[in-house]
């Protein structure tokens, strides 16, 4: 039972992002319904990531939905802007570079964790280290909100700390949330690769200065 | 339980993924100890027969060249910083130093095994020791520059050559022990050639990270 099987219950049906199309009857009610169904899901998910216990959501109804808003969200603040680029000669990471960095990690940190006997679907894998960047997120925009004043070296240490929060923020919200599908006597190998995940991409956080 | 003693055994297919979980058969404990046996050369000791066998993996391995490749990266980043007196300096993650890094730690980490495997093999080495578990042995050599690339930060440029030459000695020396019982019935002139080589590629890994990626303040202060 690794994959979520299509059920008939009204709540998000895993990983299918077009419900309009559905089956079941979906067809008949309102568009905007559906969209706030799913909206809503995905809110859901980021409370919980805020919150850490033990939940189901994010497992047995995953979907890429946060994941992919969060990407796009980060890739568009880091990217370093063109100017900077002929000025300085080599610039910040292009969108397409954070993009990459984001799933190509995920799908590296859950390969991992399957290669070592891990006992959780790829994709809800994939959906959990995708939501528990949010803390991250969260760290950058109040990183750029404070580069908005001039820099100097106490609001350097300020964004500094607050990056150090989201980032221990979203590795014990990921480890809280597969800690059960680990593989025994394994646990620290398995949850290296995602701590440094969250560490590559808080450094780029902390790196994004303008 | 995946034990594979050798590879006559019947395996699963290369197309599944089965194959893939037997490199992966391994525990944190073990991790730890291949981790710490790397850079503690032990005459008396052989790292393979003690620490790979049974179950040489690629957890290691890999995990350890990517960190390695994040660290060099990250420092070769804050020395631009540092070296370049720090405020004004619009400081970016330079991504052309991520991937020199991975290319060289990466290629260096597969390469090398392959032509010492195929010299070894070539030359009917009596050790016996397999391709994955010189692929092993020089992933978690690398494990020692990982601390290296972190001090690597403290911009004195005589320091970051002491830690060159003791991270060279120190994982290079559990190489050329490791590799001495493979090549010690040869012809007294190759064998002493291939130990030295061994030696050779390893301090020159990093040097090139030195020079090519931790100097580049000195760019830096002649463009100014």
């Amino acid at each position: 039972m690794n994959d979520v099987p299509l059920e008939g219950d009204i709540v998000t049906p895993g990983g299918s992002p077009s419900s309009e199309d559905g089956e079941f009857n979906t067809l008949d009610e309102p568009v905007r319904e559906t969209i706030m169904r799913d909206v809503k899901a995905v809110g859901i998910k980021f409370w919980h990531v805020l919150y850490p216990k033990q939940s189901t959501a994010l497992l047995k109804e995953w979907d890429l939905w946060g994941p992919l808003v969060l990407c796009v969200f980060m890739a568009m603040v880091l990217q370093g802007s063109s100017e900077d680029q002929i000025l300085t000669g080599d610039g910040g990471p292009q969108f397409a570079e954070v993009f990459v960095i984001f799933w190509a990690g995920a799908v590296v940190v859950t390969l991992n964790t399957k290669l070592l006997g891990g006992n959780i679907s790829f994709f809800q894998s994939i959906c959990v280290l995708g939501y528990c960047v949010f803390p991250l997120t969260v760290s950058l925009i109040v990183c750029r909100i404070i580069l908005i004043a001039s820099q100097t070296t106490v609001l350097f240490i300020v964004r500094f700390l607050v990056v150090i929060l989201g980032f221990a923020w979203s590795t014990f919200a990921s480890t809280a949330f597969l800690a059960e599908s680990q593989p025994p006597r394994r646990k620290a190998l398995a949850v290296y690769p995602i701590f440094l995940f969250y560490f590559v991409i808080s450094w780029l956080i902390i790196s994004h200065t303008y | 339980q995946l034990l594979k003693e050798d590879k006559d055994k019947p395996s699963p297919s290369f197309w599944t993924f089965e194959y893939y979980q037997q490199f992966f058969d391994i525990e944190t404990h073990q991790v730890l100890g291949r981790i710490l046996g790397s850079f503690v050369p032990r005459p008396k000791s052989n790292y393979i027969p003690d620490k790979i066998r049974p179950n040489p993996d690629l957890y290691g391995p890999f995990w350890v060249c990517t960190t390695l490749v994040f660290t060099t990266a990250i420092a070769g980043n804050l020395a631009n910083y540092l070296g370049s007196g720090g405020k004004e300096y619009h400081w970016k993650y330079d991504f052309h130093k991520v991937t020199l890094a991975a290319t060289a730690i990466f290629s260096y980490w597969w390469v090398i095994p392959t032509l010492l495997f195929g010299f070894l093999w070539w030359r009917g080495s009596k050790a016996g020791y397999t391709y994955l578990e010189i692929l092993c042995v020089y992933g978690y050599s690398l494990a020692i520059y990982i601390p290296i690339s972190i001090l690597w930060v403290i911009q004195f440029s005589w320091f970051q050559w002491i830690l060159v030459i003791l991270g060279a000695l120190l994982s290079g020396g559990v190489l050329m022990i490791t590799f001495w019982p493979a090549v010690k019935d040869e012809d007294k002139k190759i064998a002493w050639a291939v130990i030295v080589a061994i030696f050779l590629f390893h301090v020159l890994l990093a040097a090139g990270f030195k020079v090519k990626i931790i100097a580049w303040n000195y760019i830096l202060k002649k463009m100014k």
